[in-house]
Order: C-alpha cells, then sequence, then structure tokens
C-alpha cells in the first residue's frame, strides 16, 4: 500500500482515479489546483505524486520544478500532452515518469509500482537473473548463458517485462499497454512478431518452447526452463 | 506556344518581305533591259555620228567602208542604205526597215532581243538607217544574279525574324512551363514547391500569386490539422475518465465490451492525431528504395512466418525502386500489408511479396495462398471488422495516393486467395 496524492483538474478523473487505486489498496488524496497540490507534496506525507500538467492556475511542469526544489517524492506525471519535447523536458525537471491519457488504472497502477520499486530497490543491483538469461536493466543488456543477445530496445523491453515477472501468463493488451503504450488491436501482430524475434534470439521455437511459453488467444509468460 | 511565335512571326515576315521583293524583281529587271537599251541606243548614235562626219568629204559607202564591216558587227550594228541594202548584222523585219528609212527613231521586239533604229539623213537627203541589235542575253544582264541575292537576304531577314522570335518566344514560355510545373506538383500535393517569378511581368505577377496561393493552402492545411489535432487531444482526456470509470466495473462480457470500444476510440483518436501532425509540406526529396525496404521488413516479419509455418516467397531481384514514399512511411506501408496477411489468414498460409519495375512504374504486390475474398474477410481489411479499424489499409491507400501511385484490392494472381497490388510512379532523378 502507497500513500498517493492526485494532481488534476478534472474531477471525473480525479475521483474515478482516486476510486480506482483505493480499490487497489492504496491510501489516496486528491486536488485539483497545482498550488494545493505543490503545497501537499512537499508535506513528506506521500510515497507518489501523479501529477497532471494542464493545471488551471500553474502549469504542471512549474509544478515539479517547485516540488523538486525542496522534496525527493517520485512523481509520475499523467497528461494529455504526448510531445516528445514535452516528455523531455519533464523528464528532465526531475520527473520519475511520464504517462500519456487515455491510461486505464491498471496501467497507472503498474507505473506507480514500477517507480516505487526502482525508488526502494534504488541501492541495488538493476539486473534480472532466470536461469541462464541475464538482464541488466541500467545497461540494456541481455546475456544468455553468457553470450550477448542482439535486441532492439523494444525487444528488450518487452523481455524486461515478461522477466520482471516470471511465470505470470501477460496478456497481449498488457504488452501492447505497459511496453508499446498503445491501445489494444485485435488484428495487431506487433507483439507477436517481436516474441518470434526473442524466441529466435533465445534459441528455441513455439513448438519446442525453454523460456517463452505462449498460451494462443491468452497471452505469453517467461518460466525458468530449469524449475 | 513557343512554335506558333515562331511560325507566326515567320509568316509576317515572309508576307512583309514579298512585298518589297516583288517589285524588286521587277524593278531590276527593268533596270538591265533599260541599261541594254541605253547602251544599244549609244552605240547607234556613235555610229551614226561617226558616219555622219565621214559622209561629209565622201559618199556613205565609202564612210562605211572605213569604219569596217566587222567593227560594226562588233556593236551588233547594221547600216542600212537609203536602198534597202545592209551592211552588217542582216535585218529581217522589212516593216521596221521600212519604218526606220521613212525617217523614224524607235525601238523594236525582233526575235532574240530588240533593235535600236536611228534615222540618218545623207547630205543628198535620202535617209539611212543605223540599227543595233541588243540581245535577251544583254537585255536581263545581272538580273538573275540580283534576285538571287535579294531572295536570299529576304531569306535571311525571315529566319532572323524567326530566331529574335524565338529568342522571346522562349522568354515566355520557360517561365509558363515553370507555373505549369509548379502548378502539377501543387496539385499532387507537393506543397513544398514553388515558382521562382520570371519573365514577362505578367506572367511573374502569375508566379507570384501561385506562390502566394501555395503558401495559403499550407497554412489553411496546417491550420486544418492542428484543429482537428486539438479536437482529438482534447478527447483524451473524457477518454481517460471513460476508461477509469469502465475500470470500475464488474469484470464480464459488458466491460471486456466497453474496453475494446474504448481501445478502437483511442486507436482512432490516436491515427487522427499522428496524421494530423504529419507536416502538410512535404519535402521533395523525400523517397525511398521500396525494393530495400520490402527486404528489411520481410527479415523482420520472418520468424513469425516461420514460427507459423508460413512459406514466404520474396521476389525483389535486387532491383532499385525509389519511389516518392518517406522511409517510414514505406515501412509503415510493408508492415501493414504482411501483417494484414498473417492477421486474416490460417497458419501456414504461404504468400508472396513481389517488386517489378515496368517502365517508369513500380508494382509491389503482396499475395498469398489463403481464402481470398469470396468470404468477404479481404473487403473487411480495408475498412472495419471486429477485431480492426481498418486503419491499415487506409493509411496504406493514403501513402499510395499521396505519392501519385494505386492500391488494388483483389484476388491473388498466383495462389488464388488474396492480393493487393500497389502501383506507384518510379522516381526517375534518383
Amino acid at each position: 500500500m502507497a500513500a498517493i496524492l492526485i494532481v488534476e483538474d478534472e474531477q471525473r478523473i480525479r475521483e474515478s482515479l482516486a476510486t480506482r487505486l483505493s480499490e487497489r489498496g492504496h491510501d489516496v488524496e486528491s486536488v485539483a489546483r497545482a498550488i494545493d497540490g505543490v503545497e501537499r507534496a512537499v508535506s513528506g506525507s506521500f510515497d507518489v505524486v501523479v501529477l497532471d500538467l494542464g493545471l488551471p492556475d500553474l502549469d504542471g511542469a512549474e509544478a515539479l520544478r517547485m516540488i523538486r526544489a525542496v522534496s525527493q517524492v517520485p512523481v509520475v506525471v499523467a497528461t494529455a500532452r504526448d510531445d516528445e519535447s514535452d516528455i523531455i523536458s519533464v523528464l528532465d525537471a526531475g520527473a520519475d515518469d511520464y504517462v500519456v491519457k487515455p491510461y486505464s488504472a491498471d496501467h497507472l497502477a503498474a507505473r506507480i509500482r514500477a517507480v516505487l520499486r526502482r525508488m526502494g530497490d534504488a541501492s541495488e543491483d538493476d539486473t534480472i537473473s532466470i536461469a541462464g538469461l541475464r538482464l541488466d536493466l541500467d545497461a540494456h543488456e541481455a546475456t544468455l548463458d553468457g553470450r550477448r543477445l542482439d535486441l532492439t530496445a523494444r525487444a528488450f523491453d518487452l523481455l524486461a517485462y515478461l522477466a520482471s515477472q516470471p511465470g505470470k501468463l501477460v496478456s497481449k493488451r498488457e504488452l501492447l499497454a505497459e511496453v508499446w503504450r498503445q491501445p489494444y488491436g485485435g488484428a495487431d501482430k506487433t507483439v507477436d512478431v517481436h516474441i518470434s524475434w526473442l524466441r529466435k534470439e533465445l534459441g528455441e521455437s513455439a513448438a519446442e518452447p525453454m523460456y517463452l511459453h505462449t498460451r494462443r488467444g491468452v497471452g505469453v509468460r517467461l518460466v525458468d526452463p530449469s524449475a | 506556344m513557343r512554335r506558333r511565335l515562331i511560325l507566326l512571326t515567320g509568316a509576317v515576315t515572309a508576307m512583309v518581305v514579298l512585298a518589297f521583293l516583288v517589285p524588286l524583281f521587277i524593278l531590276v529587271s527593268d533596270l538591265a533591259h533599260d541599261r541594254a537599251i541605253s547602251a544599244a541606243e549609244r552605240d547607234a548614235e556613235s555610229l551614226a555620228r561617226v558616219l555622219a562626219v565621214l559622209t561629209v568629204e565622201s559618199d556613205l559607202e565609202t564612210a562605211v567602208a572605213t569604219v569596217g564591216e566587222d567593227r560594226i558587227e562588233m556593236v551588233n550594228g547594221s547600216v542600212i542604205f537609203p536602198v534597202g541594202t545592209v551592211v552588217g548584222l542582216d535585218v529581217p523585219s522589212k516593216e521596221d526597215l521600212t519604218l526606220a528609212l521613212s525617217g523614224s527613231s524607235f525601238v523594236a521586239n525582233v526575235d532574240g532581243g530588240q533593235a535600236v533604229y536611228i534615222p540618218m539623213i545623207q547630205p543628198d537627203g535620202t535617209t539611212a538607217v543605223v540599227r543595233v541589235f541588243a540581245s535577251d542575253d544583254e537585255l536581263t544582264a545581272g538580273v538573275r544574279r540580283s534576285r538571287i541575292i535579294l531572295g536570299l537576304l529576304g531569306g535571311t531577314l525571315v529566319l532572323m525574324a524567326m530566331w529574335v522570335a524565338d529568342r522571346l518566344g522562349r522568354s515566355m514560355v520557360v517561365p509558363v512551363k515553370e507555373l505549369s510545373a509548379t502548378a502539377r506538383k501543387l496539385g499532387h500535393g507537393d506543397l513544398s514547391v514553388r515558382v521562382d517569378p520570371s519573365g514577362p511581368h505578367e506572367i511573374e505577377e502569375v508566379g507570384l500569386e501561385l506562390n502566394r496561393l501555395a503558401d495559403r493552402i499550407g497554412r489553411l492545411l496546417q491550420a486544418e490539422r492542428e484543429s482537428a489535432a486539438d479536437l482529438a487531444h482534447r478527447l483524451r482526456t473524457p477518454l481517460t475518465a471513460a476508461r477509469l470509470s469502465v475500470d470500475g466495473l464488474q469484470e464480464g462480457p459488458d466491460r471486456d465490451r466497453l474496453n475494446a470500444d474504448l481501445d478502437e476510440l483511442q486507436r482512432t483518436t490516436d491515427f487522427i492525431i499522428r496524421e494530423a501532425r504529419r507536416p502538410v509540406r512535404r519535402e521533395s526529396e523525400e523517397w525511398c528504395n521500396l525494393a530495400a525496404v520490402v527486404v528489411r521488413r520481410i527479415e523482420f516479419w520472418h520468424p513469425l512466418a516461420l514460427e507459423q509455418g508460413r512459406a514466404v516467397e520474396l521476389d525483389v531481384g535486387g532491383i532499385a525502386a525509389p519511389v516518392a514514399i518517406p522511409d517510414g512511411d514505406a515501412e509503415a506501408l510493408v508492415d501493414a500489408l504482411i501483417e494484414n496477411v498473417i492477421a486474416h489468414t490460417p497458419d501456414g498460409t504461404r504468400f508472396v511479396v513481389q517488386i517489378d519495375v515496368r517502365d517508369d512504374t513500380v508494382e509491389f504486390s503482396v499475395e498469398d495462398a489463403g481464402s481470398g475474398i469470396d468470404d468477404g474477410s479481404l473487403v473487411d481489411r480495408g475498412t472495419s471488422s471486429g477485431d480492426s479499424t481498418g486503419l491499415g489499409l487506409d493509411i496504406v491507400r493514403r501513402t499510395v495516393e499521396g505519392a501519385g501511385g494505386k492500391l488494388v484490392i483483389g484476388e491473388s494472381r498466383i495462389h488464388g486467395g488474396a492480393g493487393i497490388v500497389i502501383r506507384l510512379p518510379l522516381v526517375s532523378d534518383r
């Protein structure tokens, strides 16, 4: 459970998001104005702040700079702005993650978990090891039995997402939302082709899987082949 | 236009030259005739004067003998005695002879030329006649040469006028051609193109106006797109509220259906925003080698095709197929077509990807051995189905048409399944 502050001027979003996050066991407080958000965020009462940028009294990016001046509380920016320049500017200003509207409650909750996990494990080695597979999340490198895998940035993100929850059957919808940050499309074969690429790099096939096990029409899970 | 100007100038100049040349030709002919007759008259008068001097102290026969018949013939002359005896050239016309002996001075037409008759009164009161013949050659001497020179001068004048007309025409036609090419490119959607105003003032004005028009079209399109993007952008906030509300519903078919609807709405919104943000002014130098893009994307899709037991035939033959589509758009186009086959045909269905360059056209086709268009699935691909908004093929169509090409959805000529053929103009200067 985490203490979350939502700074969002749109009432329907603010109330729905607060309800959905509360249902997931979080302690949620929400405000509609940037000034109120800054005041509450620097109070030290929250584990994470969800901050909208288009606020009526002060731009969210400015509010973020004010928060960062006095506090290291994790901030997830959740906004409709999706210009790359905006994203870079806000991340450089100190945001810990950036989510573009429209997002689902699960999507935002996962982002919050990831931010909190990073904050909690900051001092630890940021690697994932499953049998012979080893992922260095900082260096964006993956090796299998010591052999470096030739992966694109997206393929690495996909592998890292699956490896971060070994054994869990992850749906294509979730992968599109979490890795591609795109809405699900039934005919979208992007995930399939990337999983095929991963299989090729991991030296396995759909017929004889080792790490990646697909359940047709449901999703894919990454398992420890030695288990 | 240039040719017509040249022809018009040629015709006008030729008429003017003819109007001068015809009188000149007549004048030259008259001058030559007058010159020959004058010379004959001079010769006749000189001979008559000499004979007159000699007959002061002797008779005419002695005077003629003193001058000599050969000298008289040298000037084509004849001396006709009062009794009709002739010394020198023969006098064939009896009528002329009679007239001359009666004391008349005249020029008469004779066979092969003209003759000058000058009467000469003898001391005894009788009349002798001196006659000098001017032949046709003498009467027309230099006429042919003069006419050739005048004709050449006239022809040169016409040619020079046509050359000047061509230069003038070129100064008008080249800017008009540039205007035409610019208008054509604008018509094909290249709003970056501008004309360099030149030529006559009126054409320069048209060029400036065309540039202003292109600027205005670009601004209007940009404004329209920004408006569409802004509208779609605003949709994201209520869309988020709707998604969060749906998240609060009990899990079940209703929630899944609502989530699917929201997914589709979000995809469409994203598409509108993405399309609206595409630059209006497509740079004319944006192009790609479609064959290389196809090879690259087939390599990308191959592992999935292999996994699904699909045989992929690639026939691009190592050819260059430059088309006016940016590299990224071409990748999206190829991906959309391959993804269509994979999404809408069962595992194991083989497909063939071909590129052929014929004359000035690049033909790119993706054909499969699926059930084809009979079951309607292919038609759905181009519009919408439960699984897809059909935006993939819509993007393909827009990309192809934007590059001046054509998308044809039909049956495979090879495998009997579905066949999608794209024909694009070859970018020849690459």
